[in-house]
């Protein structure tokens, strides 16, 4: 579209933007994530960083409180499932998760935690390690429920876990780290559940992997890195879950969790669920009479976002689309209007799931105000078809003493 | 499910780039990728959030990008997720008025200077539909995805906006 406004928006775009960001990614390249809004001026990091190691390293030589051999480290985390640690939760806040993890974890005592103030205290924080001799470390954490915390991000490098397709075993990506000559990989596998301690030389890290020889699916992974004095430098995880084989046993054991849930308040969708949301996934694809006549929707239905009711609607309205439509202006960090229509729409396969239902690396969410008695049956995309929480959803019908849905909301992950 | 994933369908998402390239190949096509990208995402986000805040969430999903390389560098629509992570990260750095500069009518002699205040005056929809489909003509179901919403959404908004600078410029040719 050629425009006389749109070229002047062009041009006063880029000159709004400014410079380019290559100077912040050209300082130090294998950190380019760690620059977050309490790591900015990395040049003067990096020599901070540095200025730093030279006094530090004599003084570590020494001992200074910091564990001095990797052999201390070897003990197997608490490596979770769907989370990176640790797997039962640490009652605490995102600084006293962080502290806890670094002392754990890589032995560092003597640590400063710098929490992002800004993030609300009910969602994921991010967390920033700083050690003596080290480079900051930052993690990231959630709330699940009873003042417990878990954290679902260690560092900012990427790890990778899988099979590859024509091997038996399990190659773990690992990530580069200046420094390191050796790493202590912490793996929570399923069959048996279990967490393995391996130790990798050099030549492992060189090679970037390491076959950790079983076809066991994967859950979290925590890398340590040390030094040619056994000395943690830094750390990274993810986790990968869920896995079969631990949801009879490790899954239903705490009632809130992430994506772990209240035994006593789920339940296996029933023959008449899985035709329910048939029907309104079939209705947001072909929008017609025919297929609205199959949704059985109440005289009036409240429509709402996350655990909030926005509004309600006559059943009999909601034939056209528009009327779905629920017009709020952010939701969640996305931008409104909404429609679960829209999100139906994206189906092409889907999870139903009756009662309480697990989120996208957070907490379960409460029904809204006065549908504690309704049957809840959530639809949300399968396991493994989405590449990240920010693609996640879901949308709830809420079905009355009658059968008949009341009530329908939606919900998104918010990073 | 057998085999633990990172994402995609066949299995281990990003690993064959993982393990075939080296580090420094990773790096080189990530910087490949911000040299590309990094100047339509920075002005959509500039464009949605107002210079400084746009400015800082660009950094932050470029950031995001490298940390999930992985899976960012096979996506069909990069700019448009980053866009997303962008917007979604943007909210640490909100501020209560959306700020664009003023234009400098020495460098920028054929920009209207009543532009930042028309800017200003849509809102944050308006703002992202147009840029993202109008100035870096990104496919209305590209936009539909990075805003979350539907392409009738998407179209609204653009016109709605689009036809707002025109009134605030008093430009009345529509090519």
């Amino acid at each position: 579209m050629s425009n006389d406004v749109i070229d002047q928006l062009r041009t006063y775009l880029d000159f709004a933007a400014g410079e380019s960001t290559e100077e912040m990614f050209a300082v130090a390249p294998l950190t380019k994530a760690g620059l977050r809004w309490y790591q900015r001026g990395p040049v003067l990091a990096a020599f901070a960083a540095l200025l730093v190691l030279a006094v530090a390293i004599p003084a570590l030589l020494l001992g200074n409180g910091q564990t001095p051999l990797g052999s201390q480290l070897l003990d197997p985390l608490d490596v979770g499932v769907e989370r990176v640690w640790p797997d039962a939760g640490f009652v605490g806040n995102p600084d006293e998760i962080a502290a806890e993890f670094a002392r754990t974890a890589l032995g560092w005592v003597d640590v400063e935690t710098v929490s992002d103030l800004d993030a609300p205290p009910d969602g994921p924080v991010w967390t920033s390690i700083r050690h003596a001799g080290s480079e900051d470390l930052d993690v990231l954490s959630i709330p699940i429920g009873e003042g417990r915390r878990v954290l679902i991000q260690v560092g900012s490098r990427v790890v990778t876990a899988g099979m590859e397709t024509e091997d038996v075993g399990q190659i773990v990506g690992i990530p580069l780290v200046p420094g390191a000559v050796s790493a202590i990989l912490h793996i929570r596998f399923a069959a048996p559940d279990r967490v393995e301690v391996v130790q990798v030389d050099r030549s492992d890290l060189e090679q970037g992997r390491v076959e950790v020889g079983t076809d066991s699916a994967i859950g979290g992974i925590v890398i340590v890195y040390l030094d040619a004095n056994g000395t943690a430098l830094t750390a990274t995880g993810a986790h990968f879950g869920p896995f079969e084989a631990s949801t009879p046993t490790t899954m239903i054991q705490e009632p809130t969790t992430t994506s772990t849930i209240n035994a006593a308040t789920t339940a296996q969708p029933t023959e008449g669920d899985l035709p329910l949301v048939d029907a309104f996934v079939e209705f947001s694809k072909n929008p017609s009479a025919e297929t609205f006549s199959n949704l059985p929707l109440a005289e009036n239905v409240s429509l709402g976002l996350g655990p909030e009711i926005v509004r309600s609607v006559n059943g009999e309205s909601l034939q056209d689309p528009q009327s779905w439509m629920i017009d709020v202006a952010e939701f969640r960090a996305y931008a409104g209007p909404f429609s679960p229509l829209d999100l139906l729409r994206t189906l092409d396969d889907y999870t139903v799931q009756v009662g309480e239902h697990s989120h996208c690396a957070g907490p379960p969410q409460p029904p809204p105000d006065g549908l504690d008695d309704h049957k809840r049956v959530s639809v949300q995309p399968p396991d493994g078809s989405i590449d990240s929480c920010l693609e996640w959803m879901t949308v709830d019908l809420f079905v009355g003493q009658s059968g008949q849905v009341e009530a329908i909301t939606m919900d998104l992950w918010e990073p | 499910m057998g085999v633990a994933q990172t994402g995609g369908a066949d299995g281990f998402y990003g690993c064959e780039d993982a393990l075939v390239l080296t580090p420094a190949d990773v790096e080189q096509q990530f910087a490949r990728f911000v040299e590309a990208n990094e100047a339509r995402l920075m002005r959509a986000l500039v464009g949605a959030f107002g210079s400084e805040v746009g400015r800082e969430a660009t950094r932050d999903a470029l950031a995001y990008a490298w940390e999930h390389w992985g899976r960012v560098s096979s996506m069909k629509n990069a700019v448009g997720y980053l866009f997303r992570v962008g917007q979604s990260r943007s909210r640490s750095y909100r501020r209560e008025r959306v700020w664009f500069p003023e234009v400098p009518p020495e460098d920028l002699p054929d920009v209207d200077p009543r532009l930042p205040e028309a800017l200003r005056e849509l809102s944050h929809m308006q703002r992202s539909a147009v840029v993202l489909l109008f100035v870096e003509e990104l496919a209305e179901r590209e936009v539909a995805e990075a805003l979350g919403v539907s392409r009738a959404s998407v179209r609204k908004h653009a016109e709605r906006g689009l036809a707002k600078l025109r009134r605030a410029l008093g430009v009345t040719d529509v090519e």
